[in-house]
């Protein structure tokens, strides 16, 4: 099987988490919280098989995503480009041995991308404390979730890679 | 001699050059893009939804045949009492044409109920949506109501072939004309407040100065047909207390929305009747 092959095998995984985190939030919704797992969705493809299927794949991500929500069309795709980026800007920075480095990294890219959307929702909420404790009950919910899977949820992905015969530990880190 | 680009650099001129593309797209190209990402989806998203009424099948199959005889028996209870007052509705119909003919007036907008059930909930801080698994191909259309036992669910924001998508109306960008109930004067209701945890609020603003609402007393906001969207006296939900606007003139105030909204399964859309062709002419 080609590389290309593989990564879309990915995509494919990814897409099933896609689904299943908007599963999760139908049922969430009981209790007025949302978990956003954007930043789960694009971590292996940005710092472990930075390739161009993968930015195409995560762009396709943004594409599907954004397709669900009322946002100016192509936010996020762009938005998820750019996330993806970050998570190349992350591979020589932070060391992707270490659960902690990944997690943290992770972390942060979910943090920043709700920040954006802070900017870009358009509703114009910014006075609200309501608006804000629920910005923050949210964002403290998904960072710390993200938190929690995304080291389990790269290494899946690695050993999954690793069974179909692509060693991503063997490779040097690019340059 | 040009120095090599590393892998990060050719990793952000593709990013650029990928966004440069997007930038240069025409709107056209970009609509369609997103109306093809939902209609892919959508099938997956409506799967998931008859994966959960099975569930919920197969947990009903498991009651008693006791527990299910007494829900029976209360049932047709409900039933009774439904028949009931479907004869009242009737009767009141009837008076209701009578008037209207005898003073030429215009009818009330007719309605039918399109049933739906929900297939997947966005409830977060910046948007508020529910998207339902009927769409054009049951005659829905953008713009129209939306609404469950507890009132009104919110409007139609867009439609795909087997899908809708709703906005609710604890959306922050939700706005309605709305009426207390009882007072004929309209007042403006807004979506907005939507707490982590809490049920959502909404806001109700040029409410007339005699107006009083209190925590023993609130009064209940209902909708107005002044909007051209809903029909006039589906609850939007209760205003327990009033302050007044600066100006003196009127008050605003915080309306509680029905916590069931958070968990709705089932909605039913207002399609109106189309007049028959000729009808006007007659």
């Amino acid at each position: 099987m080609s590389d290309n092959g593989r990564i879309s095998i990915l995509f494919l995984l990814n897409l099933l988490l896609y689904f299943l985190a908007g599963e999760l939030n139908f049922y969430l919704a009981h209790w007025a919280v949302h978990l956003h797992l954007d930043a789960l969705l694009i971590v292996f493809f940005g710092l472990y098989v930075s390739r161009t299927s993968s930015l195409l794949y995560t762009a396709l991500l943004g594409g599907l995503a954004g397709a669900m929500n009322p946002l100016a069309g192509g936010t996020y795709i762009i938005g998820y480009v750019c996330l993806w980026m970050y998570f190349v800007w992350c591979q020589r920075r932070i060391r992707r041995q270490n659960s902690i480095h990944v997690r943290a990294a992770t972390a942060v890219g979910q943090l920043l991308w709700m920040l954006v959307l802070v900017l870009f929702d358009g509703t114009y909420q910014w006075g609200s404390t309501a608006y804000w404790g629920r910005f923050l009950t949210e964002l403290l919910l998904s960072t710390v979730v993200i938190y929690l899977l995304a080291w389990p949820w790269c290494r899946f992905q690695k050993k999954f890679l690793y069974t179909l015969g692509w060693d991503l530990e063997a490779l040097p880190p690019p340059h | 001699m040009p120095r090599k680009l590393t892998h990060q650099t050719k990793s952000l001129l593709l990013v650029a050059f990928l966004l440069l593309i997007w930038w240069f797209t025409p709107v056209f190209f970009k609509r369609w893009t997103n109306i093809a990402f939902h209609e892919f989806q959508a099938p997956a998203w409506t799967g998931l939804s008859y994966l959960r009424d099975l569930r919920s099948y197969w947990v009903l199959r498991s009651y008693r045949k006791s527990e299910l005889i007494e829900a029976g028996v209360e049932m047709s209870r409900l039933n009774a009492a439904y028949m009931l007052r479907n004869q009242q509705a009737d009767f009141l119909d009837r008076e209701i044409e009578r008037l209207e003919a005898f003073y030429e007036m215009p009818s009330y907008e007719q309605f039918h109920y399109e049933v739906a059930r929900v297939v997947r909930r966005d409830l977060t801080a910046w948007w508020q949506q529910l998207v339902i698994r009927k769409g054009v191909n049951y005659g829905i259309k953008t713009g129209q109501a939306v609404v469950f036992s507890g009132g009104v669910v919110g409007r139609v924001s867009s439609v795909g072939a087997y899908t809708s998508t709703v906005e609710l109306i604890s959306s922050p960008h939700f706005r309605a004309a709305a009426h207390i109930e009882g007072d004929e004067r309209p007042v403006e209701f807004r979506g907005g407040d939507n707490p982590g945890l809490l049920p959502a609020t909404g806001h109700v603003s040029t409410v007339p100065a005699d107006i009083i609402a209190t925590l023993k007393e609130p009064v209940r906001l209902t909708s107005s047909r002044l909007g051209g969207v809903f029909p006039d006296g589906l609850t939007l939900g209760w205003i327990y207390s009033l302050d007044p606007s600066p100006d003196g003139l009127f008050q605003t105030g915080k309306v509680m929305l029905d916590p069931r909204l958070k968990h709705v399964r089932e909605v039913a859309v207002l399609i109106p009747f189309e007049p028959r062709p000729g009808a006007e002419e007659q």
